[in-house]
């Protein structure tokens, strides 16, 4: 995009879908920023339609940096009104992501832990035969695994 | 034999409330006492709960559980459909991981570098300093097939 001189600035004005190309988002996305109050485009006194101008591609942007790293919507709407208060929203950008990188972490471990059960099942299961239907297993694979009742360690144990 | 909800329950180490649900979706088929109107359990659902948990904790989802009971109660073999739900599982789950853990390396990098980085000063023109600058971040560089 060509830089803009400043007294430009505030005559240009996309509509939703100018705006949404320009920052390669899709409409429905600008559509919903808007109607939860992170983008405020005027209105076309004429058309009634939405006109986002420079300051809210800038925020857009913003917007969808702040979600690549994991913020959520509410919480950038949140370092907005900081910002918009003439508040610094740097420590609170700091401590989101602080705690938001333990808490995903804990979550990853936890996913890994998952995926290596399941790779392990499979795995054991591929030198097992079907079952044969009867009143009393529902199936032979799952519960040659483990018995649920016993402790997670002792589960542990007998998947390996 | 037959037992009441918590003893079912405490027989396969779940809360009364998750006996009360899978009865409440149909995954557990107590009788009624005909005089109280209690659930009554038999060994059956014992093993039925027992095969629930494993099975979730092995990633299947109550849905997938209550097809591999119909398979079942129909005289069927549900051990096909088993290890083909387990495979997407594993499938989705490798796909999902290998996100998170982008996801995981780019937070942490980016708290690293802005340890280095000064808050920014109330009412400058950009919403917040630190992440305008992530625009510069190597690492967070857009690759093919992103979203």
């Amino acid at each position: 995009m060509e830089p803009l001189e400043a007294d430009h600035m505030s005559q240009i004005s996309f509509q939703v879908k100018e705006l949404a190309l320009r920052c390669n988002v899709s409409a429905d996305t600008v559509r919903y920023y808007t109607k939860i109050g992170l983008l405020q485009p005027e209105r076309d006194s004429a058309s009634g339609y939405k006109r986002f101008d420079e300051k809210d591609m800038k925020r857009l942007s913003f917007i969808r940096r702040a979600k690549s790293l994991g913020y959520t919507l509410n919480e950038i709407k949140q370092m907005i009104e900081e910002s918009r208060k003439g508040k610094s929203p740097c420590p609170m950008v700091r401590d989101l992501i602080q705690r938001r990188i333990q808490r995903h972490r804990h979550r990853l471990e936890e996913q890994m832990e998952l995926q290596k059960r399941m790779e392990e099942a499979l795995a054991r299961w591929a030198a097992m035969p079907d079952g044969i239907p009867d009143g009393d297993s529902v199936c032979v694979l799952i519960e040659s695994i483990e018995n649920p009742c016993q402790s997670h360690r002792e589960e542990d144990n007998q998947i390996e | 034999m037959s037992i009441r909800v918590k003893d079912l329950a405490k027989e396969c180490g779940v809360s009364g409330d998750c006996v009360r649900f899978y009865t409440k979706i149909g995954l557990l088929r107590p009788l009624r006492d005909p005089e109280n109107g209690y659930k009554l359990f038999s060994e059956q659902d014992v093993r039925r709960l027992k095969f629930i948990r494993t099975a979730k904790r092995l990633g299947f989802t109550l849905n997938e559980i209550e097809k591999i009971m119909e398979a079942h109660d129909d005289g069927k073999v549900p051990c096909f459909l088993v290890r083909e739900f387990l495979r997407s599982h594993i499938e989705a789950n490798r796909k999902l991981l290998k996100k998170q853990m982008a996801l995981q390396e780019r937070m942490e990098k980016t708290w690293a570098r802005w340890s280095a980085m000064p808050d920014c000063d109330a009412a400058e023109r950009v919403f917040c300093r630190l992440i305008e600058a992530a625009a510069e971040f190597d690492f967070l560089a857009p690759k093919e097939g992103d979203d």
